[in-house]
């Protein structure tokens, strides 16, 4: 078992988080979508939002940690679904320079 | 040594062709083919470049030895002369030994073969394809066998005996055919010209005479046809000289002058003497031939009546008509056989070659006699058969006119090795030209590719530098999509950049160098260095953040 499971595994995996999603794209202005989580753990989200996300969308989620701090995390869509009350989507975690990633597993 | 040259030439062209990157020994290559060893795989693929040079370069030699004539129409013979030469030349060339047996074949092979055209006859059409079997042979006996000199040598020496023979029978039977010929034209001018040569003489004889009618008419008719008969019976060739001895002639002459006499008593002198022997004579001189004999009988009696009425100056003899012979003139055809050729005899000793022009068609004949007495030449085809007889003023006139035209038929082997030769050096320079050409364009091409890798070092530097100043919503035209696309965010383990679309959708996920390498080769174009962008990004967080 590696470092990374164990560390996902800290987690509570069925957490019910808020989270504020914007979907930057150059052809129209910056789109915000607020959605829940259903499923996360440190290096991604299973999430329900009223849009369908493209597959490898990139995106800004702004989402609150275990401490209840709002964290800036950027997202991959790997997949998206149509789910009973809208679609549910897979996103992996990106550790990039700009944002808050290394705040989240903490 | 002719061939020697060739080999010369030939050694520098396949070796020149050949040696591109290293230099071979051809001739080494040649001989392990020879002798069966495995030949160098590098090497090996140059075989059929080896082969095809020999094959062409046999091909152009056998095309100067042989017309294009025979070529189109004796294609066994001229492939089997082909291909021997070829399998001897490769051979040679693998021993470095040219024996001169091999220059003499050559040479044999293309002289028997130069008068072929439509009218040489089968004689000829044998003897070649004879010739071509014995090469053929020759070809299939030591074909991929190994032989060395001494072999080699004796297998063209055995070859030059077996065409020998082939010639030498074809020639024994063609020379009977010939011989025929001459007989028959012998006799067919003999038949043209005797009997004018006969009555020139007769004429001769009769001038300025005074003359019985009946006798003139007798010898006129009777005694001209039967003196020719006489002569086409006898084995002797009579002249203008010779004629005036044959007997019916000196028989003639014995007579003529008892025309002149006119007193009785001195014709009285030599009846009995004279004019009754030659009486007998004339029927002894026409015993021997199918005559009418009431005419002898007939002729004789009127002269007997004659001379009796002049004996006995019976007015009988003055009923006899009488006429004076005209001055003899000789006749213009009897130039045809007594010119001599001011062209020059020894231009048509006999075995000398003419292509002869006749009926629009030009025959290549031999002469096959030349008959000094008759003034005439024959000439006959290849083999033997009989193409035209033409008398000296005939052959001065043909020939003047380019009817008759000599052949020469030798073959001048060093000026068509010379030749070859000549093509070869030239293909030798050139391909060396173009060696050293293309060395120069690879050089060119080096420095070329060099530059091009430095300017593409001073690109990629250049760009590499920039790529590193990008920040968030750096902008790039991606000019194999034709779209733009730009730095979304950069992962921080690996400094790699998410490149997005223009929806948000990454597109691809690269390194700052690999960023760099694709401005360097074109394919992106830095469009923003993405400031304002990250800017704007972070005050949209800011704002997000605030708000939760």
């Amino acid at each position: 078992m590696n470092q990374d499971r164990r560390d996902a595994e800290r987690f509570n995996r069925k957490q019910s988080l808020g989270f504020e999603l914007l979907i930057q794209s150059a052809e129209s202005d910056p789109k915000k979508v607020s959605g829940t989580t259903i499923d996360v753990s440190q290096s991604g989200a299973k999430i329900l939002l009223p849009v369908e996300l493209p597959l490898e969308l990139i995106v800004e989620i702004a989402i609150e940690n275990k401490e209840g701090k709002t964290l800036l995390l950027i997202g991959e869509v790997r997949w998206c679904r149509a789910a009973d009350s809208g679609f549910e989507a897979g996103l992996r975690f990106l550790d990039t320079d700009t944002d808050d990633f290394e705040h989240w597993a903490v | 040594m002719p061939l020697t040259q060739l080999d010369i030439a030939l050694n520098q062209y396949l070796t020149t062709s050949l040696s591109e990157s290293k230099p071979v020994d051809l001739r080494m290559i040649m001989q392990s083919l020879f002798s069966g060893e495995t030949i160098a795989p590098e090497l090996s693929s140059n075989l059929s470049f080896i082969e095809n040079s020999f094959k062409n370069q046999s091909e152009l030699l056998i095309n100067q030895c042989v017309t294009d004539y025979l070529k189109s129409n004796m294609t066994l013979f001229y492939r089997a002369f082909c291909d021997w030469f070829e399998q001897c030349l490769i051979r040679s060339f693998a021993l470095n030994d040219y024996p001169e047996s091999l220059d003499m074949l050559l040479v044999l092979i293309s002289k028997i073969a130069a008068p072929y055209d439509d009218f040489g006859g089968q004689s000829f059409t044998k003897l070649l394809d004879a010739i071509a079997q014995s090469l053929l042979s020759f070809v299939d006996t030591y074909k991929d066998k190994v032989l060395d000199k001494t072999q080699n040598r004796n297998a063209l020496e055995r070859l030059q005996q077996d065409i020998g023979e082939i010639i030498k029978e074809n020639q024994a039977s063609v020379k009977q055919f010939e011989q025929k010929v001459i007989e028959s034209e012998s006799q067919r001018w003999i038949a043209s010209t005797s009997k004018q040569l006969i009555k020139d003489t007769i004429y001769s004889l009769l001038s300025n005479k005074r003359l019985p009618v009946f006798f003139v008419a007798f010898i006129e008719e009777q005694w001209t046809r039967l003196t020719h008969l006489n002569i086409l019976k006898s084995e002797h060739l009579y002249n203008e000289e010779s004629i005036k001895e044959h007997p019916h002639l000196l028989l003639l002459n014995q007579l003529l002058p008892m025309f002149d006499i006119s007193d009785a008593a001195d014709v009285q002198a030599v009846f009995s003497k004279d004019i009754i022997p030659i009486f007998s004579e004339i029927r002894n001189c026409f015993s021997s031939m199918i005559v009418n004999e009431r005419e002898i009988d007939d002729f004789i009696e009127k002269l007997e009546r004659l001379f009796v009425s002049l004996m006995t100056n019976n007015a009988e003899g003055h009923y006899f008509e009488w006429l004076t012979m005209p001055e003899f003139a000789k006749s213009s055809d009897h130039d045809n056989y007594s010119v001599s050729l001011s062209i020059g005899i020894h231009q048509f000793k006999v075995g000398s070659w003419f292509a002869y022009q006749t009926q629009q068609r030009t025959i290549n004949c031999k002469v096959a006699a030349r008959d000094q007495q008759k003034y005439q030449i024959v000439l006959v085809n290849y083999s033997g058969a009989r193409v035209a007889a033409l008398s000296y003023s005939e052959v001065e006139s043909h020939f003047h006119n380019g009817l008759l035209v000599p052949q020469n038929f030798s073959i001048d082997l060093v000026q068509m090795v010379a030749n070859i030769t000549d093509y070869l050096d030239k293909q030798t320079e050139y391909k060396k030209a173009a060696i050293e050409q293309k060395l120069q364009q690879e050089l060119r091409e080096q420095e070329r590719k060099q530059m091009e890798l430095e300017q593409f070092s001073h690109k990629l530097s250049s760009a590499l530098k920039l790529v590193e100043q990008c920040e968030s919503g750096a902008q790039f035209l991606d000019k194999h999509n034709e779209q733009i696309i730009q730095c979304m965010v950069r992962l921080k383990s690996s400094g790699a950049w998410i490149l997005v679309d223009a929806r948000g959708v990454k597109v691809a996920q690269l390194l700052p160098h690999e960023i760099a390498h694709k401005i360097a080769l074109e394919q992106l174009e830095l469009v923003s260095l993405g400031e304002s962008a990250q800017a704007r990004l972070q005050d949209i967080f800011s704002q997000l953040r605030q708000r939760k």
